[in-house]
């Protein structure tokens, strides 16, 4: 893939849910270094384009390619290899394992991968260090604020320096100013050359982290429009 | 009755929601019912099966048989009326005859043939197992104690040859309890044979038939008015009881430890499953209660979730274990030690079907009123409040160089315990199960080898005397023409034959030894008797005249040892011997060398003497036995030798069969608690499918989870294996009153205990690998989104 490559290329995207529509014939491009937040009503299909573009879901027609591979084709296994490689992601209730201590959940997609441990710790240590959260690294996630999950979901996400970025709500279970400093992380982030794909209901995310924002509605792209 | 309504339609909506639950509580539930009916139904088979039966069949206590010549029928009638007589059948006129086919193949000694109208009766109601009753002369019931290879049924049609009658044939195979004939024809019939006698059956009271002197009492009262030399027979049911008992308790043992694995098995099983989906429901309980459900609607719904699916397969595990039990117990059919009626009856399927309604609302009540007593909200945050056991023991994994789907799944147990534990439990049983059935069979086989000892001799040739009917039935049997050969002949001839490695001359001369009641076979053994193959199991094999290798039982019963002297009584005069060995047999036999023997005994039974012949290495006994017969020129009769041991087809089916039904069921509690597990942590899963954990990586963790269980219960389940295995097998030598050879009780080699080690895990595998495929392709978008 060239820099003038597209990262993310959703074509012609339908999902459909029974009789319910999810997606609806949509076209998305995200080139390289780009932030694109996803707004809408509940419902419009934000969750459900996040959803596919992780591979976690699959649309019943159109194409997906993301850093050059079309995902509809991909098996299970490969979707998993892909999730692992290629992206990273962020929820909105954090999703860490609550049995494990922060540092292994960090390590967790690394060490799936087959990373040895001693090297993927050096990688999960150096990411805590920078989201500033290093010195709770063998705390359990009940034992940690809102804003601390989530920047160790942030973490995690990162570990194996995925091209994309994915953010379903990062703000969503925030207080505001935990979810400042989420919105400052996911920034950082961007200048320093990550791809963002962020669904968000926050306008005030959208403003600052994106360069474009796309709004959604009954599971088709209603506006787009540069920040 | 609009909140029972309301109870009943969440409690079928969950039914339907939760599917795969319901249909695995289902299946679990029959599988355990089968196998808890089935464990019942061996153990009242082998409890007391001869008297069971005997009362069933209203057996004689005693049987008499009267000269025809002494007494008439009329004065043998009226013994029926002695005291002590609850009720009689007879006189039925009897002959005892040679029984021979029509085409010269004989039984061997002499046979009983009653003449009775009809099987039924006050005293010895016959059973008739194929085929029907006698309705004309030429037609015969043969007792079932007489087989023709493994199908009884196959000797229906045979033809034999009865004095005086001519051609019989068999038309149906009967049994009594008591073997009060050996054929049964109808009395015209009988009478025609002439020489006839009569026989006559006796109950009598209940209370006064459990000891010899009690009997002797009896049937002195019986014959009280006869002449002195009227009886030629008497036959007590006691020493009946006696033989059947001793087949019985080898069987019995060993079926009451699958009996009892089966029921602890299914016990285990069902309360984990039970339990286990309780809890996994702790949420929706939650939920309920926070809609308004009070406690005891919230218990009621999840008793009938459970209750459901057990009626349902409590039925179809009341009709499988009833059709289970039957075949197995059938199989034993045909050594009729354990009574005729397999099925269980109607109180055994109520045992087993209440045992288990209750034992699923027992173990579905506790965990159900504890949810009952939580709060809305501790019961909404039953997924929380279950996280934190064994982080020690996951730090740990992750460091370890394990990939992390192992040292993930690894872990799992430790989170619930208790759980962990009942599945463990249930694998440990499992093995013991698989690792006791694999000795057993191989003891079985070992004893079969022992007693058969087919390695050793494989041809066996007799030279029997001139016209008259042998005792001989053998497989591939052939006969020589020509003339008679001395017995010095018959052994230069086999040796000079090719193939013959060992020969070993074998005289069999009644005897009997002071201290038992029964008679010894004494074999006067010439040649190379050292390679016939008994397993000695202490002492050694004689070494010239005087010396005696004694079968272990006869040691037993006479108290004597290797070492000892030993006083044999033949026709004429008595013989005494020292004990050299002591050998493992059935046969009830001493062994000496034939110049031991004085010459000219005339308790040389039949005259006769047999050959046994080792054969070569690459020469089988087919092709021995045509040599014999081609080139024999001397009427020599030769066949394979003797493989009557242990029926071990039926054996091998019987627990084979007990051993897949139990390992299932510890499968399919391994299987439970891996869904109970998936259920439980699917969000987990989710999340690190969502990171990356391939469907593959998916299954491997939830199969290592049980894997590490499976370990351990092998480890476990090897040593309970083995020890249940000698000690079951030195029980089943005890019973049989007889020393073992340590190749029988010691079965297990390295190789061997290196693959039953891994039976645990194949056990644990086995369950967890479909749940684990299932729960490994969740849908992660799906899970995370209704976490």
């Amino acid at each position: 893939m060239t820099e003038t490559e597209a990262l993310v290329q959703l074509t012609g995207v339908h999902k459909l849910y029974g009789e319910t529509v999810g997606l609806d014939g949509v076209d998305l491009t995200i080139m390289p270094g780009e932030s694109v937040a996803v707004m809408g009503p509940s419902g419009s299909g934000k969750s459900t384009l996040l959803n596919i573009v992780a591979g976690l879901d699959r649309p019943t027609s159109g194409t997906v390619r993301v850093h050059g591979e079309d995902l509809t084709v991909l098996s299970e296994g490969a979707l998993a290899r892909y999730r692992r490689r290629r992206i990273g992601m962020v929820f909105q209730f954090f999703h860490l394992l609550d049995d494990l201590p922060v540092l292994d959940n960090v390590m967790l997609s690394a060490r799936l991968i087959g990373t040895p441990y001693k090297q993927a710790r050096t990688r999960a240590m150096g990411l805590l260090e920078e989201l500033d959260i290093a010195e709770r690294k063998d705390a359990y996630p009940q034992q940690l604020s809102g804003g601390e999950r989530q920047r160790v979901g942030v973490a995690r996400a990162l570990m194996n320096r995925p091209a994309l970025l994915l953010a379903d709500e990062p703000t969503g279970a925030l207080d505001s100013r935990s979810g400042e400093q989420v919105i400052d992380l996911l920034l950082d982030l961007n200048q320093i050359g990550q791809t963002l794909l962020i669904v968000t209901h926050d306008q005030r995310l959208a403003e600052r982290c994106a360069s474009r924002v796309v709004q959604f509605e009954d599971g088709r792209v209603a506006q787009m429009e540069a920040v | 009755m609009a909140s029972l309504a309301s109870v009943w339609a969440v409690a079928r909506a969950a039914l339907r929601r939760r599917r795969g639950q319901t249909a695995m509580i289902g299946v679990i539930v029959t599988l355990c019912t089968t196998t808890m009916l089935v464990g019942l139904a061996l153990l009242a088979a082998v409890s007391g099966p001869f008297d069971r039966t005997f009362n069933q069949l209203s057996g004689a206590h005693s049987t008499m048989t009267f000269d025809g010549q002494k007494v008439t029928q009329q004065q043998v009638s009226a013994t029926a009326q002695a005291q002590g007589v609850a009720a009689s059948a007879g006189p039925f006129p009897v002959a005892v005859i040679p029984l021979e086919t029509t085409d010269g193949r004989g039984f061997g000694g002499a046979m009983r043939v009653v003449g009775r109208t009809d099987p039924a009766g006050p005293v010895d109601q016959l059973r008739l197992l194929y085929g029907r009753w006698p309705t004309g002369p030429h037609e015969m019931a043969l007792s079932a104690f007489y087989r023709f290879g493994p199908d009884p049924s196959r000797t229906i049609g045979m033809q034999f040859s009865i004095p005086n009658v001519g051609a019989v044939t068999v038309v149906g195979i009967a049994y009594s309890i008591t073997r009060t004939a050996d054929v049964w024809m109808l009395p015209d019939a009988v009478r025609q044979i002439g020489r006839n006698g009569y026989e006559m059956l006796y109950r009598f009271d209940s209370g006064s038939v459990g000891t010899a002197d009690q009997m002797t009492s009896h049937m002195a009262a019986v014959t009280g008015s006869l002449p002195a030399d009227a009886v030629t027979a008497t036959n007590s049911y006691l020493a009946i009881r006696e033989r059947a008992g001793q087949g019985a308790r080898t069987i019995s043992t060993f079926l009451t430890v699958f009996a009892a694995l089966s029921l602890i098995v299914a016990i285990l099983v069902i309360s984990n499953v039970v339990s286990g989906a309780v809890i996994a429901g702790y949420r929706s309980i939650g939920v309920l209660k926070a809609v308004g459900f009070t406690p005891g609607q919230v218990t009621v719904v999840y008793l009938m979730m459970m209750i459901g699916p057990t009626v349902v397969g409590t039925a179809a595990g009341a009709v499988l274990g009833n059709l289970a039990s039957q075949w197995m117990l059938g199989q034993f059919e045909n050594n009729y030690v354990l009574g005729l009626d397999t099925a269980p009856t109607p109180w055994l399927h109520a045992v087993a079907v209440g045992a288990m309604l209750i034992l699923v609302a027992l173990t579905a009540l506790t965990p159900a009123l504890r949810a009952g007593r939580q709060s809305a909200a501790a019961a909404l945050s039953a997924r929380i409040a279950q996280t934190g056991r064994g982080r020690t023991v996951q730090r740990r994994l992750s460091r370890s160089s394990l990939p992390r789907s192992v040292s993930l799944g690894l872990a799992l147990p430790v989170v619930r315990p208790a759980r962990s534990v009942l599945t463990l439990i249930a694998i440990v049983l499992g093995s013991v199960t698989v690792v006791f059935a694999t000795g057993l069979l191989t003891s079985a086989q070992r004893w079969n080898d022992a007693l058969t000892r087919l390695a050793y001799a494989q041809v066996r040739v007799i030279n029997p005397p001139p016209g008259g009917p042998t005792r001989f039935i053998g497989e591939d049997r052939r006969q020589a023409q020509g003339t008679v050969m001395t017995d010095p002949q018959v052994e230069a001839f086999l040796r000079g034959l090719p193939g013959a490695q060992h020969v070993t001359v074998a005289q069999q001369l009644n005897s009997a030894i002071a201290g038992t009641s029964e008679p010894v076979e004494l074999q006067a053994l010439r040649g190379d008797s050292s390679t016939l193959g008994y397993p000695i199991l202490s002492g050694r094999w004689f070494s010239g005249a005087g010396e005696a290798v004694v079968a272990s039982d006869i040691l037993h019963m006479t108290g004597k040892k290797v070492g000892d002297p030993l006083t044999l009584y033949l026709i004429n005069q008595s013989l005494t011997v020292t004990v050299v060995g002591e050998v493992f047999s059935d046969e009830q036999s001493v062994m000496v060398d034939a110049a031991t023997i004085p010459a000219g005994d005339p308790g040389a039974r039949d005259e006769m003497y047999q050959y046994f012949v080792g054969l070569a290495p690459g020469v089988t006994a087919k092709e021995f036995i045509d040599r014999v017969a081609d080139g024999g020129n001397a009427g020599l009769l030769a066949s394979t030798a003797d493989d009557d041991g242990i029926d071990m087809l039926e054996l091998s089916i019987v627990i084979s069969s007990l051993t897949i039904l139990l390992v299932l069921v510890s499968a399919l509690g391994v299987a439970h608690t891996v869904v109970l597990n998936a259920r439980e942590r699917r969000r987990d899963l989710a999340i690190t499918k969502a990171v990356g954990m391939t469907p593959g990586q998916a299954v491997i963790m939830a199969v290592t989870s049980m894997a590490a269980l499976g370990l351990i219960g092998g480890a476990l389940g090897l040593p309970g294996g083995v020890a249940a295995q000698q000690y079951i097998i030195r029980l089943i030598g005890k019973s049989e009153d007889t020393g073992l050879p340590l190749t029988v009780i010691n079965v297990y080699n390295a190789a061997d205990l290196s693959v039953l080690f891994l039976c645990g895990l194949v056990i644990a595998v086995l369950g967890a690998l479909l749940p684990a495929r299932r729960a490994a392709r969740i849908s992660t978008a799906e899970a995370l989104h209704t976490e």
